[in-house]
């Protein structure tokens, strides 16, 4: 527990395009990694730390995200702040100023964080003398990443685009800063029409310090880091965690670990294994097999269905005998190529897949879109649009 | 209905009695005060308008006291003045007092106090309740026997509480209005309803009608009029006052409307056989309603469509079921019999007209189960039997959440009672527990997809608003007009479908845009009285599943509802007329949360 800083900022305003069509009615911190969301694991990680005011800056589809909150932290002091505009995270803190104090923390809304990570922040903001804190960790993808350039535990620049990789070190999303941040937002000049908020290290009066925190911080950045994140968390679970309103039959088979929710329905034969997610309300038919998938609320997955490395969205329906496979795919994310990625498919929101069809690994089917009977489906399908074979 | 509330032992008691009465206000904003204690005496600030005039007076002229009384009003006895505002002393100022409900004899009592040269300041009820007191004070009783003594001569509904002369103690009773105390540390609340100190604490203690509580810095006590103590136990209620703030929304309905999905999760969580049809209600075991020969809803309100649409649920599946106001319900007299089921339907547990229905359906021997959302509320004591709606709190004055929750708590109901009646589960039951179970997800994509927003600004300043439906859907078109009048003062009424050519249909123009909802069942029936308003020139706005088909074609506007079973479907379309409600009191910028003349529930008859 630090016994100063009570305040922190989650960013929570963008909507995670990569993770189309997961992110169709939903923004990337609502996305769930072992049946949290994302931004749950923040605010857990922030009251564990002794903050007790949060102020989560929204903007797409930000009803999710009050609604959830609100409900799920019903005595907490969260207040929220809008950003329309995406003109972004610089702008975004910004939009937190004035319900802010001398001292805070600002976190990524959409990446997994441990307590550990904001508590070494906190604790390494404390002991110098510094305008700011930078939690940094090292990556095996840096390239994604802001590369922070450290000297002694002094960030000189955090690279957003680096073309060369000097050291690994990547900014891991968590901050401190003191409010002088805000004068310094204001000089830092946009690009792209964004003000990023890593930039304003160069704008602060005074040094900028920074903490490896290797290990306890996540991004599920791409579909197939969804599965990677949430296989992870699972793993620090000792055993499933089955909800007790949850029916399964006693001829289905569990194969640990596994997270199962409310009201959920597996059926006889049915064989849900490692690494996968029943988030709420989720009916699973007789002989069904599910690995290492991510099934999100209110989905109906019919009977003698395999679904590998795959995520199903809220509300979808997939019928009998639909197949997807899994394994390894090359995909193409916001106009980039990503080469032999562990992905089976990715089914949005309320989308309806017929009897028998197949989707090919690395396919992706639009929220609201109908797949007919027997269609095998590579690349993507546009949301709510109707494909037959 | 008013809010009242009073605190002993906190820090500051001024903060405390008005953030209270700011979490009341709910219950009524036409005047606010508060009467606290100090060493000069008792000091009082009342002002005409919402808290937050009172907040403002307070500020500009600081008031301090150890312990006192707080009040919100909804004026039935007396103008909106400051001078009607409570509290309300006798002449000295040694005694103040604030009051909830109707005192029915306070003319005849006026009458005799001012005889006896007691001098009014105000053309309230409640103002001879403090000079009732300082009659009995000044005959030498002591304040607690004062304040019993005038308690005694009252008729009428009331939950009241009081500080008198030097006492360092807060004395209170109820009949009729609810009346909750809460037990802190050191520090004792008394409000009428829980969010007003749940900040403080979470144990409370639901009082009875007779119940007298005198609460001082050393704890609290409750006897009954005679003096004798009673056994209330201590609740600890979950809930918490976050969950009362607004969670970044503009206002509580919009951030209720979003709500449903989970509200309608947790009505449902454990309650549906998906697999083999019928409602698992642990409450009623099968059986629980073998002996029930016919069913009696009686509600107010948008409770009262719901009722409505319960009736409708029983009456197909061959049960007589009766859909009364319960407002009517002891004028009209409808025969009860030992084998009637009266089901009070009522969001708050506190509407005072369904609890005299209540009383009446027993006391003619009928069998009551309450249908609520508050825990402990005075129906569930007044009722033999209870079916929680678990919809978490409601604070927008328009119930929204509520009503979806209530529908779907009935059809559960009615699945119950209807296989103890025939002995049989219904012929679709497992279609209709399926559909229940996709609820929360459909109302989720209505959230998600709905133009009402659009609807709303397209038909913005029409001459009035028309809703109809038929079967199921008919309360469901009252419901949406119902909506629409309270929150945006616009004119809007619903009928029946069919009742359209029987008169409605004069009022129809091209500038009186018609909601017509479709459920899949009779919906070429509707279609073809769409066809009438449309000869008439006025736009129609569908809400349908089937976007596909002819009504479509004929619509100007549809909104869409996702496919469910036909007796659903009318909750779904009844999101889309929320919606519709409130992006168009939204667009003209009315209070939406507190509208004009109404409070949340109406604790007076």
């Amino acid at each position: 527990m630090n016994d100063r800083i009570r305040e922190a900022v989650v960013l929570a305003a963008g909507e995670g395009r990569r993770l189309r069509p997961l992110t169709t009615f939903q923004p990337k911190p609502m996305l769930p990694v072992a049946n949290k969301p994302v931004v749950e694991y923040v605010l857990d990680s922030l009251f564990e730390c002794g903050i007790d005011h949060v102020v989560v800056v929204v903007g797409y589809r930000s009803e999710r995200i009050q609604t959830y909150l609100t409900a799920r932290y019903p005595e907490a002091n969260i207040e929220f702040v809008r950003q329309d505009t995406r003109l972004g995270s610089g702008h975004a803190l910004l939009q937190a100023e004035p319900y802010v104090g001398a001292s805070f923390v600002v976190c990524n809304g959409d990446n997994v964080v441990d307590a550990d990570v904001v508590s070494k922040a906190l604790e390494r903001f404390s002991v110098t003398d510094s305008a700011a804190t930078v939690a940094v960790a090292s990556s095996e993808t840096p390239e994604e990443y802001g590369v922070v350039i450290e000297n002694n535990g002094r960030i000189s620049d955090i690279d957003e685009h680096p073309d060369h990789n000097e050291g690994y070190l990547v900014n891991a999303g968590v901050y401190v800063f003191d409010s002088t941040v805000f004068d310094a937002l204001r000089r830092t000049p946009s690009h792209d029409g964004e003000t990023r908020l890593p930039d304003v290290v160069h704008y602060l009066d005074g040094t900028v310090s920074s903490v490896i925190v290797n290990g306890g911080w996540l991004d599920p950045s791409h579909p197939w880091r969804l599965l990677s994140v949430t296989e992870t968390l699972l793993a620090r679970l000792e055993t499933s965690s089955i909800s007790d309103s949850a029916r399964i039959h006693d001829r289905a088979v569990i194969q640990d670990p596994v997270v199962i929710g409310e009201d959920c329905d597996v059926g006889p034969g049915a064989v849900i294994g490692p690494g996968s997610c029943l988030q709420n309300n989720v009916v699973i038919g007789s002989n069904s097999v599910v690995e290492r998938s991510i099934i999100s609320t209110d989905a109906r997955v019919d009977s003698t269905v395999v679904l590998r490395d795959s995520v199903v969205g809220s509300g979808a329906h997939l019928g009998d005998g639909v197949v997807s496979p899994g394994g390894r795919a090359d995909v193409i994310l916001e106009g980039r190529l990503y080469t032999d990625r562990c992905l089976g498919s990715i089914v949005g929101d309320r989308a309806e897949v017929g009897a028998n069809a197949t989707l090919s690994p690395g396919s992706r089917v639009g929220a609201e879109a109908i797949v007919g009977v027997g269609t095998t489906v590579h690349g993507d399908v546009r949301e709510r649009v109707e494909v037959t074979h | 209905m008013c809010g009242i509330t009073a605190c002993i032992g906190a820090d500051d008691s001024v903060e405390s009695l008005v953030d209270g009465l700011r979490r009341l206000e709910y219950r009524g904003y036409d005047s606010a005060g508060i009467a606290v204690k100090n060493q000069s005496g008792i000091s009082l600030t009342k002002r005409v308008g919402e808290v937050s005039e009172l907040v403002a007076a307070v500020e500009k002229d600081p008031i301090s006291g150890s312990f006192g009384i707080g009040h919100t009003r909804w004026a039935t006895h007396g103008g909106v003045t400051d001078g009607n505002a409570h509290p309300h002393t006798d002449e000295s100022g040694r005694v103040a007092v604030v009051h909830n409900g109707i005192i029915s004899n306070y003319q005849s009592l006026r009458a005799e106090l001012e005889s006896k040269g007691h001098k009014f300041s105000s053309e309230t009820d409640t103002e001879v309740v403090p000079h009732l007191i300082e009659e009995n004070l000044l005959a030498g009783a002591s304040p607690e026997d004062a304040f019993r003594a005038a308690i005694g001569s009252l008729s009428g509904s009331y939950a009241i509480a009081a500080i008198i002369g030097d006492e360092h103690a807060i004395y209170a009773t109820r009949s009729g209005s609810p009346l909750v105390l809460g037990v802190g540390e050191g520090e004792y609340y008394l409000a009428s309803d829980v969010p007003a100190f749940i900040q403080h604490t979470q144990q409370v203690v639901y009082l009875h009608d007779g119940d007298f509580v005198v609460t001082s810095l050393d704890g609290y006590s409750i006897t009954d009029s005679a003096g004798r103590p009673v056994d209330r136990p201590v609740e600890y209620i979950e809930w918490d006052p976050e969950t009362a703030t607004k969670g970044g929304y503009e206002h509580f309905m919009y951030k209720e409307i979003n709500e449903q999905p989970g509200a309608l999760r947790r009505t449902t969580q454990g309650r549906l056989d998906t697999r083999t049809g019928g409602a698992k209600l642990d409450e009623f075991p099968p059986g629980t309603f073998a002996d029930v020969q016919q069913v009696h809803l009686i509600a107010m309100g948008t409770s009262h469509h719901a009722g409505m649409y319960a009736a409708s649920l029983l009456n197909a599946r061959g049960i007589p079921a009766y859909a009364f106001m319960s407002g009517e319900y002891s004028v009209v007299k409808p025969p009860v019999t030992p084998s009637t089921l009266v089901v009070a339907v009522s969001q708050s547990g506190e509407t005072a007209d369904t609890l005299d229905a209540v009383r009446r359906a027993r006391s003619a021997g009928a069998r009551t189960l309450a249908v609520t959302n508050v825990v402990g509320s005075s129906i569930t004591r007044e009722c033999d039997d209870e079916l929680l709606l678990r919809a978490g709190p409601e604070i927008g004055v328009a119930a929204t959440k509520t009503f979806s929750s209530q529908v779907t708590a009935l059809a559960l109901l009615a699945e119950r009672i209807t296989e103890d009646y025939t002995g049989m589960k219904s012929t679709d039951s497992r279609e209709l527990m399926n559909a229940l179970a996709r609820l929360p997800g459909d109302v989720q994509e209505i959230l998600d997809t709905s133009t009402a927003r659009e609807v709303a600004i397209e038909y913005e300043g029409s001459d009035a608003y028309f809703f109809i439906g038929r079967g199921p859907a008919h309360p469901v078109a009252l419901e949406g007009a119902l909506k629409f009048k309270e929150i945006s003062y616009e004119h809007a009424e619903g009928f029946a479908a069919s009742e359209l050519k029987h008169g409605p249909l004069a009022l129809v123009t091209p500038i009186t845009p018609v909601f017509a909802i479709f459920t899949g069942h009779e919906d070429e029936a509707t279609l073809s009285n769409v066809k009438e308003v449309q000869a008439r020139g006025a736009p129609v706005i569908a809400v349908t599943s089937d976007e596909s088909s002819e009504i479509a074609e004929f619509a100007d506007h549809v909104l869409s509802i996702p496919e469910t079973h036909p007796e659903i479907a009318g909750i779904l379309a009844n999101v889309q007329l929320q919606l519709v409600a409130y992006h168009a009191a939204n667009l003209l910028e009315r209070p939406i949360d507190k509208p004009r003349n109404l409070a949340k529930c109406v604790t007076v008859e």
